[in-house]
């Protein structure tokens, strides 16, 4: 079976301000057979929060009024946000049936304290996907774990899948165990990630730039930078760097598996396409 | 605190070790393994770098028993992004020879390689690729097994702090001197070497473009492309965390690393001397003020200093 998911984590805040237009976005979404929504973030431990405390709640709503699934995404996050992060995912109003994590420390708090479903997010998978090798963008890429490992986080955590990115020209799952989704990021792919937020640094003095997980109001929203490169370029959103591959890499899947994409696209204007 | 550094050639051990150098670690080049999985399946983080890993697994045992002689411990790193089922199987040869050539630990970065590390008898040192970024992953890696973990360099002095405390069954090592990423050294996946040079190389070579909302006004973005600039021209152009060293030896840190696998051995030197003098200052004063009244910068750095923006642990003096 293959599903649909739309990923709007790491989002622009402003999309998610105005109910009304929200709740267009997502009705149109679900029209075209989208069935899973994505929210949270990937790469920060602050806009997780701003999303938990702000409108996690209505869009979880909203979103299944529109008649769509949330998937919450939880980043890596530091030990000093770790209890309010913690506490955030505890909340019944924030529970939803699939949670992804992108370490183990959250896979383990997730897999033991929590009922939702559980999946290793891109994080986890750590291949090389770099686009100016043309050898390397026509592999084939397996599944980056071991069986054993695998079916232990399936046992252990309740693991229902795990993440990879759309890039290559085909994914081979046949590693993948019995039961478990394979979900593909397209057709935006993760290719890297800032060690600290260039944009949460704008208007702090010099000597005081750059510095890893500090209080932020989200500067990182609505800003983009694009690097040349000699063989392609990247888009940085916040931490995340993005490229872009149009072909879909082939998914070679064992039985009893199932298939998602989880559609991407770093800019809201891709939502209305 | 011991000072780790990096080994390219047998003949710098004894150059490394005069400097102060308590700890080594080298790669190894294996034409099987590009044979068995191809180019791009990485041995190690810098595979693609061959001046990175000169060494052939043959070669090992003669640089153990010259680190031994100079009462130093010698680490091998078998730290790829990743590893699936026939890698970890293959490995296991590697593994076997290495704990024969008296090698004293296994810098992984898996899991899944602690369990198969401890069995041959070494350390399992969890790399900074295992991305240890709290206290819950800590434990996980603790209760894999792990010896010893490298803690990311983007931790500040106070979240190392909070780690040890919270996880303190394990040694741990931080980052100390010399090049330092743009990119998280785990979450980097762009190939790392090749034709292109890292992401990170290629990224530098051009200048990039800011795209902001449109009704964004010149000043915000003048500070934006203030801001980039320095960010993508200045920021760690070199790293040192040479203030920190009083508070890392407070926090408990095991070893300090020294990084530059493809840097020569007098480079590499002259950062292990200023550690290991820094490191005596550190040992002998009552306060961190007193600790930075003494101790001594990098030379001819002054521009990088002042700016706090070379800093590993920038929060020391800013």
């Amino acid at each position: 079976m293959i599903q649909s998911a739309y990923n709007l984590c790491d989002m622009d805040i402003r999309f998610f301000q105005d109910a009304g237009e929200l709740r267009e976005d997502l009705q149109r979404l679900a029209g075209r057979g989208t069935e899973r929504i994505f929210v949270g973030s990937y790469f920060c431990a602050n806009y997780f929060l701003r999303c938990a405390e702000n409108f996690a709640e209505e869009f979880i709503r909203i979103a299944f009024e529109s008649g769509l699934l949330t998937t919450l995404v939880v980043p890596v996050v530091p030990d000093s946000l770790l209890p309010e992060v913690k506490d955030y995912l505890k909340k019944p109003e924030l529970q939803t049936d699939e949670l992804v994590v992108n370490d183990y420390g959250m896979l383990t708090f997730c897999g033991q304290m929590l009922k939702s479903r559980v999946f290793l997010g891109r994080l986890f998978m750590r291949q090389a996907r770099d686009p100016r090798y043309e050898e390397l963008a026509a592999s084939t890429f397996r599944i980056p774990f071991s069986v054993r490992a695998l079916k232990r986080f399936q046992n252990d955590f309740r693991v229902a899948g795990i993440e990879m990115e759309g890039f290559g020209a085909a994914i081979d799952a046949g590693d993948l165990p019995e039961g478990m989704t394979l979900c593909v990021h397209r057709p935006w792919f993760m290719m890297s990630c800032d060690f600290i937020c260039e944009d949460a640094s704008a208007s702090l003095p010099i000597e005081k730039k750059f510095r890893p997980t500090v209080p932020c109001s989200l500067e990182c929203c609505g800003v983009s930078h694009i690097y040349p490169l000699i063989n392609g370029q990247v888009t940085k959103i916040g931490r995340g760097l993005y490229a872009w591959q149009e072909a879909d890499p082939y998914c070679m899947l064992p039985e009893n598996s199932n298939l998602r994409y989880i559609e991407y696209y770093p800019y809201t204007e891709g939502m209305t396409v | 605190m011991k000072i780790l550094t990096p080994l390219r050639n047998l003949n710098d051990i004894n150059v490394l070790a005069d400097a102060g150098a308590g700890e080594f670690y080298m790669g190894f080049t294996d034409p099987a393994w590009r044979e068995q999985f191809g180019m791009y399946t990485d041995l190690n983080r810098c595979s693609l770098y061959e001046e990175a890993n000169k060494a052939s697994i043959e070669d090992i045992r003669y640089y153990a028993d010259k680190a031994h002689r100079r009462e130093t411990a010698l680490y091998v790193v078998l730290n790829a992004p990743w590893y699936g089922d026939r890698e970890l199987d293959y490995l296991k040869h590697y593994l076997q020879e290495l704990s024969d050539a008296g090698v004293d630990g296994i810098i992984v970065s898996t899991p899944e390689q602690i369990e198969l590390v401890r069995k041959y008898g070494m350390k399992a040192v969890a790399s900074v690729m295992s991305s240890v970024y709290n206290s819950d992953i800590a434990r996980y890696y603790r209760d894999c097994g792990a010896n010893r973990i490298i803690l990311p360099r983007e931790l500040s002095t106070e979240a190392i702090a909070q780690i040890i405390d919270n996880v303190p069954e394990v040694e741990y090592e931080a980052f100390l001197m010399r090049n330092a990423c743009r990119h998280a050294d785990s979450y980097c996946l762009g190939l790392h070497g090749g034709v292109y040079g890292g992401l990170c190389y290629d990224q530098a070579l051009q200048d990039s473009m800011l795209n902001m909302p449109q009704d964004t006004g010149p000043d915000k973005i003048n500070e934006r492309k203030y801001n980039n600039y320095l960010y993508d021209r200045v920021f760690r152009s070199s790293s040192c965390g040479q203030c920190a060293i009083w508070r890392l030896l407070g926090n408990g840190i095991a070893a300090v690393k020294i990084v530059g696998r493809m840097e020569s051995a007098d480079e590499i030197a002259g950062s292990v001397r200023l550690t290991g003098y820094n490191k005596k200052i550190a040992e002998t004063v009552n306060s961190e003020a007193e600790y930075l009244l003494h101790m001594r910068m990098p030379e001819n750095r002054y521009d990088y200093c002042a700016s706090g923006l070379s800093c590993y642990y920038p929060e020391v003096r800013f």
